[in-house]
């Protein structure tokens, strides 16, 4: 006996969502189970019904599917997803890889695009319009190369500095970080000034900004609680 | 290949892909085709700028596909090796 396999279907179209049901039984052989038409209600039920695949829209209802991919990855969902896109776009591909996704096909593939696509993602492949391979490997050694750079300058700042960077981030003023430190208001000032020059950056908005895009306050996490437990 | 991989591989400037239709090619200026690429010799191809390592081609392919480190690292030799071999390539230093 085999089981069948299951599938959750997301577009922000009652009508869309139902044509990529037909389509997913028809071309795949799954079970949907489930549509949804927000961001929230696809991880939901994805939570819900613990599927083999979901298959959603980029667009939804509240948001972005690869923001609800985003959620099932850091709940600890194996669901494999497949995102089916209005257009191929390198930039919208980078991100949702980097969500999680496990494929992605714009909605020119076609029905028997889509279901291949589906059946070779359920199958364990990443799937990548062939022709945006060549766009999607320079953008990541581009973004690669970037966070080496940023870890460069991040790296520079001392203990003290980075845990200045992480109050910044969290809306202290001066004041407030040198009660924070037990320090000066001015120590406060200058340990400011140093992760700014030390970043290369002009603001604190633009340190927090830089701090955010390159994920270097989750380093400066982990790191502490390595020296934590050791 | 260990040694020219302190290199960096650099498309010949007389070599354009051409990829109209299901399968790329690599023709000469007079339109002459050379080579037949797959999807992913093409991706490659095209990140044969002077400047990108193979290390950080390996590394990005294994981001995203689900192959081992040893296996990305030998298919891009591999292919890599054709396009040099072929003529198509040159290795340039950094800078």
């Amino acid at each position: 006996m085999t089981t069948q396999l299951r599938a959750v279907v997301a577009s922000r179209h009652e009508v869309y969502a139902e044509a990529l049901r037909l389509a997913l039984e028809s071309e795949v052989g799954v079970d949907v189970v489930s549509t949804a038409a927000s961001a929230s209600d696809a991880v939901e039920e994805a939570e819900r019904w613990r599927p083999d695949l979901a298959v959603m829209t980029v667009d939804l209802r509240d948001g972005s599917a690869i923001s609800a991919c985003r959620t099932l990855r850091e709940n600890g969902s194996d669901t494999r997803v497949l995102l089916l896109a209005a257009a191929a776009d390198p930039a919208e591909l980078v991100l949702a890889l980097e969500a999680g996704a496990d494929g992605y096909v714009a909605e020119d593939a076609g029905v028997s695009g889509l279901g291949a696509a589906a059946r070779r993602v359920m199958e364990g492949e990443t799937v990548i319009p062939e022709l945006m391979l060549g766009d999607v490997l320079r953008r990541l050694i581009a973004t690669r190369r970037e966070d080496d750079a940023a870890l460069s300058r991040f790296n520079r700042l001392s203990r003290r500095e980075q845990e200045v960077l992480r109050l910044i981030a969290e809306g202290y003023d001066h004041q407030r970080i040198a009660t924070e430190l037990v320090v000066s208001p001015h120590t406060a000032r200058t340990h400011v000034q140093n992760v700014l020059e030390k970043l290369e950056v002009h603001s604190r908005l633009e340190a927090v900004r830089f701090a955010l895009d390159h994920r270097l306050l989750e380093r400066f996490v982990l790191v502490g609680a390595a020296e934590e437990a050791s | 290949m260990t040694t020219r991989f302190a290199q960096l591989p650099k498309q010949r400037a007389d070599i354009h892909l051409v990829a109209h239709g299901p399968t790329p090619t690599l023709q000469d200026g007079h339109g002459h085709e050379l080579l037949v690429l797959n999807a992913t010799a093409a991706a490659l191809w095209s990140l044969c700028d002077g400047d990108t390592a193979p290390g950080e081609m390996v590394d990005a392919v294994c981001e995203i596909c689900n192959v081992d480190h040893a296996s990305a690292k030998a298919d891009i030799e591999r292919t890599l090796d054709v396009l040099t071999d072929a003529g198509l390539l040159e290795w340039v230093h950094r800078g």
